[in-house]
């Protein structure tokens, strides 16, 4: 199981572009959230999958639209949403 | 500065230095056909867009510019899909620009409309929909940026028919440019890769095609020289060390030569440097360089442990890792020993054509291609012919070898030649074909005729698709399903009936004079050779087997599996 968090600008198809990414290196979500705040979406994810998280992590930096993004590891993000 | 959105297209491409792109017409690309007369812009027609993109891209891996391919929306675009998929594989610099339906009728199912954008994730480094004018200055500078930038990749901005026809004040400086801030190692980590090398006894480097991406072809073989570390290649890294250069090993993987993979098997440190490790080339992966430590260097981060774990990684645009790694190491490394262990394996163990008697071998048209083609730019399709060219040929620069190395699309290589001989019109172009191959994209021999680009054409034909049969032939009992192409048309008729000159030959003996008459055409010219139906390409991994388990054999070898 692993967390990610995610900030991303909101242009058109980023977050296709983002869940193909997940899907093609063979995470399957079990978890998200999406939250749209100053044109930019913080995407929250609890994911399952073969590969390591950093490796999908690298992956998704790639993405233009990828702004930030990290694992957690520790807690679980929806209790981390509300302590931010 | 006021024009249209289709004027600002173009413009910001002369801004761009853009001079020459490959495209088609069509209904929602319309409004930029009728602005592209009243601009600098070389426009180059070819008969069908998947044509244009793979132009674009032999355009773009000769020169290591950016190409640029344009097509209406719907079919025109799904028919460019191949070709960008092919520069995104083998990571080439491309602009691609597509005409989208109205904004007001983008979902509703309309004539020609396709969601172009939700097709190109998979294929782009990054896409664009545009519906307002206003946005074209600033994604146009911004997509020709990032198609160069870091590792590239093709960028595809599709763009309503509406946005190219509204007006809009061009800004003067329109740059906000996607800002180049490439990673440079850590000195203390290139003390420790230098520490690495010089405690190997068997150092290899195995160099792809990152090298050349990269502009790095200066730096790597000054390494090549101060280090003596030998050498072998990818598909897209030959040409990588030059010719005839002492410790290189050349092609490794499926069809690499013994040599190349008994060195990767030996060595005890493998430096690669802008190679992906692809199935093709490592065969099994644990196996491949199993007893060696592994330094990666390579501009994309997402490369590293992708496939194999690597001892040290190197994040870095290759030409300052390399120089800045030549600089730290001594002046001659102990290898002397391993140094003739390559050598000798090269010369025991490296390709070898068999001279053609009566009937004629395909590796000895490229072994005598080889001697009257110094210096030229060699494309070629995907198969058998495309293992003996990159076996056979030598290559002074990795920019004159052009194939289809990530996505092995069939039908690359005529486009590919029409794209390399629109940028260097004085350079000699050589596109080989296989007879399965060049069926794909024959339309374009009418690009060839129409700007009389000067491409020498040879055809291989056995009249098989032969890698399929060959697979075929060793791996499933030799059951030949639907790859044989005994129906092909004589190509040498075809060639005239498109204006181009043309020979075909059967017999091995009429063999050098026929190349010695292509190579002297001084227009377009094609020669169709029959080859001998048996031949095969060696030596062979089987797919899955590591890379020192090759099968060599004689013309009707079978393997049961």
């Amino acid at each position: 199981m692993h967390k990610l968090i995610c900030e991303m600008s909101a242009a058109p198809g980023a977050l296709e572009r983002f869940l193909r990414i997940v899907r093609v290196k063979g995470f399957t979500i079990d978890c998200m959230e999406v939250v749209l705040e100053n044109a930019k979406f913080e995407i929250k994810l609890q994911l399952r999958g073969k590969q390591t998280a950093s490796q999908l992590v690298v992956q998704l930096r790639k993405l233009q639209d990828v702004s930030c993004i990290s694992v957690m590891t520790k807690g679980d993000w929806r209790t981390v949403r509300q302590g931010t | 500065m006021e024009m249209t959105g289709a004027q600002a297209i173009l413009h910001a491409m002369e801004i761009a230095g853009i001079s020459q792109v490959f495209g088609y017409p069509g209904g929602c690309i319309m409004p930029l056909y009728d602005a592209l007369p009243d601009s600098s812009i070389q426009h180059y027609l070819c008969r069908h867009e998947q044509g244009c993109a793979l132009a674009a891209d032999g355009y773009a891996r000769a020169s290591g510019e950016i190409g640029v391919a344009i097509a209406t929306s719907g079919p025109g675009a799904t028919n460019l899909i191949t070709g960008v998929a092919n520069a995104a594989m083998d990571s080439i610099p491309m602009l691609v620009i597509t005409g989208q339906v109205p904004s007001d009728l983008i979902g509703t199912d309309a004539f020609q409309e396709i969601d172009v954008l939700g097709l190109t994730f998979g294929l782009t480094k990054h896409s664009y929909l545009v519906t307002n004018a206003e946005d074209i200055p600033r994604i146009m500078t911004q997509a020709i940026a990032l198609a160069k930038e870091g590792r590239p990749g093709p960028v595809w901005i599709d763009i309503s028919k509406d946005a190219m026809l509204n007006r809009i004040e061009f800004p003067i400086c329109p740059v906000e440019d996607v800002r180049l801030n490439l990673p440079v190692p850590s000195p203390r980590s290139l003390e420790r890769a230098v520490q690495l090398i010089m405690q190997s006894k068997r150092p290899l480097i195995y160099s792809g095609g990152g090298v050349s991406i990269a502009g790095a072809l200066t730096e790597y073989r000054l390494f090549r020289k101060i280090t003596g570390i030998p050498s072998v290649e990818t598909l897209n890294g030959l040409g990588n060390a030059g010719l005839s250069s002492a410790g290189n090993l050349g092609l490794v993987g499926m069809h690499g030569s013994r040599a190349a993979n008994t060195a990767v098997d030996e060595c005890d440190l493998l430096i690669a440097l802008g190679a992906r490790f692809d199935d093709r080339a490592t065969g099994e992966l644990t196996s491949f360089a199993a007893n060696a430590l592994i330094i990666q260097l390579d501009i994309d981060p997402s490369e590293h442990n992708k496939l194999k774990t690597v001892d040290m990684f190197l994040l870095g645009n290759l030409s300052e890792s390399l120089s800045m790694l030549a600089i730290k190491m001594p002046d001659t490394l102990p290898i002397l020993k391993w140094q003739e262990r390559c050598l000798h394996l090269h010369l025991e163990l490296g390709f070898k054509a068999k001279t053609s008697h009566g009937s004629i071998n395909g590796p000895d048209v490229l072994d005598r291609l080889d001697r009257c083609s110094t210096g030229a730019i060699v494309s070629c399709d995907v198969g058998q012919h495309q293992m003996w060219v990159a076996q056979q040929l030598e290559f002074e620069r990795p920019q004159n070898h052009l194939s289809s190395g990530g996505l092995g699309a069939m039908g690359y290589g005529l486009p590919a030649a029409i794209g390399a001989q629109v940028r260097f019109g004085d350079k000699a172009v050589i596109c080989v074909c296989g007879d399965g191959s060049f069926m794909m994209n024959i339309q374009e021999l009418a690009t060839v005729k129409r700007y009389a680009l000067p491409v020498k054409i040879i055809v291989l034909d056995n009249a098989h698709l032969g890698l399929v049969r060959q697979q075929q032939n060793l791996f499933y009992q030799q059951r030949y399903s639907e790859s044989d192409l005994d129906d092909n048309p004589s190509f040498a008729e075809l060639a005239q009936a498109f204006g181009i000159a043309s020979r075909e030959i059967i017999e091995a003996t009429k063999l050098d004079d026929s190349l010695d008459w292509l190579m002297a055409q001084s227009g377009p010219a094609l020669l169709h050779i029959h080859i001998e139906r048996e031949s095969r390409v060696w030596p062979m991994v089987p797919p899955g087997s590591p890379n020192t388990q090759m099968l060599e054999g004689t013309s009707n070898a079978q393997i049961n599996m």
